[in-house]
């Protein structure tokens, strides 16, 4: 359903639902006339309010999703930078290392994150991204039946709420209680039952309140990960993670260019690969942080579409403020040399 | 199995020593001196990254690497404690990092030996 299509509709459904609707061929003469011109227009002002609330929903949501999607990039980025980063760190660590190679290179490169935790992690940002293209669905110009994608990745939510791994996967996570992991899997199969149900337009704003709860439970999870900046209290997150990796990668470089006789192009080299790295840190910690907080932002924004209809110029602000975050992620991210 | 306690405690400490010893490493004057402290902070750091990446209160496997990679990191931070007033010559960062050492050595015997 959509904006366009939905005003053609009013008209049918009058005329369809109500007997009132041709008076003239009862014996009640003009009472029964006013009274059928009445019900006409209750219900044609009741339908058409329903259409504007929709409408109303139609470009929040919009923009609501196009922000959601770029975030669940930059988080994917997070996700990637760290791995590709321990990478890295790998191959100096072994470069600056004298002698023969002393480590089975097989096992020598193993990523922070493992596949099949990466795997779970790709799959919320898959849920996130299909909740806001079915509401997007709803509301926008296109209808779009549902595909086998979407009912494939709905089926795998349904396995991944209720496989172990998901627990495990967060529990490492200190700062991540059980009570949240069991709000982010209810989440998973919420949404999974919700990709797959038949939506109607007009309960948009129920859908929104049903599922504000488990979308928040999936990125809670995915916030904590990320994590705050390393405290001696909680050292955790990927932002720990990161941090320490390029502190290793710089100890390294630091070696290689101490290695280098002074005065030659070669230290030169080095120790201008060393200020890269310097700055490479504070991007990639400054990108896991824009993350995270656009993450935050994306739930604020989450619960001002609820109240689009009362308070629309919030909505647009808080929008509009977890767009600029998510951008300045990705700028940043895009700053980072590439693996 | 160690409590989720313990390892939080643990983690703090490796932490706080991690910290100490990528001053101490700077601080250090010889090539040698940063080897033993870069060596030292691979350990540390294993440590912390295990902490971080496997579900400990429920997995044998990651307890037992846990473990081994304690009892080597208890091997050689003993050997830099006693090493580093000589090898750093900032009496501040060197004292620093011997009392890191010494806490951390603490929390990961208890740790060590409880399993």
């Amino acid at each position: 359903m959509n904006s366009r299509t939905l005003p053609a509709r009013v008209p049918t459904g009058v005329r369809h639902k109500s007997p009132a609707a041709q008076p003239h061929v009862t014996t009640w003469g003009p009472v029964r006339t006013h009274l059928g011109i009445f019900a006409i227009l209750v219900a044609a002002l009741s339908i058409a309010a329903t259409s504007c609330d929709t409408q109303q929903y139609s470009s929040a949501i919009s923009d609501f999703g196009t922000a959601a999607v770029t975030v669940v990039q930059q988080t994917r980025n997070a996700y990637k930078l760290v791995n590709d980063t321990v990478l890295q760190e790998q191959i100096l660590a072994l470069t600056a290392q004298p002698g023969p190679i002393a480590a089975d290179p097989r096992k020598a490169f193993p990523p922070f994150v493992s596949d099949e935790d990466l795997s779970i992690r790709n799959t919320m940002l898959d849920t996130l991204e299909a909740y806001a293209s079915a509401l997007g669905n709803l509301t926008g110009k296109t209808s779009a039946d549902l595909d086998t994608e979407t009912n494939i990745l709905a089926a795998s939510l349904n396995t991944l709420a209720k496989n172990d791994r998901l627990q495990h996967s967060f529990r490492e996570v200190k700062s991540i209680t059980p009570e949240q992991t069991n709000a982010g899997a209810a989440g998973l199969e919420a949404i999974a039952k919700f990709l797959v149900n038949k939506k109607i337009a007009a309960r948009v704003p129920a859908i929104l309140a049903e599922n504000e709860p488990h979308i928040e439970g999936i990125v809670t999870l995915l916030i904590h990960e990320i994590g705050d900046a390393p405290t001696a209290d909680d050292p955790g997150g990927l932002r720990g993670k990161l941090g320490r990796t390029y502190d290793q990668l710089i100890d390294n470089q630091t070696n290689l260019a101490n290695a280098d006789r002074a005065g030659t192009t070669e230290k030169q080299q080095s120790v201008a690969k060393l200020a890269d790295l310097v700055s490479a840190q504070r991007n990639a910690d400054a990108a896991l942080a824009g993350t995270q907080t656009a993450l935050k932002k994306l739930l604020t924004a989450q619960r001002a579409l609820l109240q689009v209809q009362t308070a629309p110029a919030t909505f647009k602000t808080v929008v509009a403020s977890l767009w600029a975050e998510a951008k300045d992620a990705q700028d940043l991210y895009a700053k980072l040399p590439t693996k | 199995m160690p409590s989720q306690d313990d390892l939080a405690a643990l983690q703090k400490a490796f932490y706080s020593l991690y910290n100490s010893l990528n001053e101490a490493y700077y601080a250090a004057s010889t090539e040698e001196a940063k080897d033993q402290i870069h060596g030292a902070k691979d350990l540390v750091n294993q440590v912390l990254d295990m902490i971080d990446q496997a579900d400990i209160e429920a997995d044998n496997a990651a307890i037992a690497s846990l473990t081994q990679a304690l009892n080597a990191s208890i091997k050689n931070l003993s050997d830099l404690q006693k090493d580093l007033e000589a090898i750093v010559h900032n009496v501040g960062i060197a004292s620093t990092a011997v009392q890191a050492i010494d806490s951390a050595l603490t929390v990961a015997g208890k740790i060590a030996a409880a399993v």
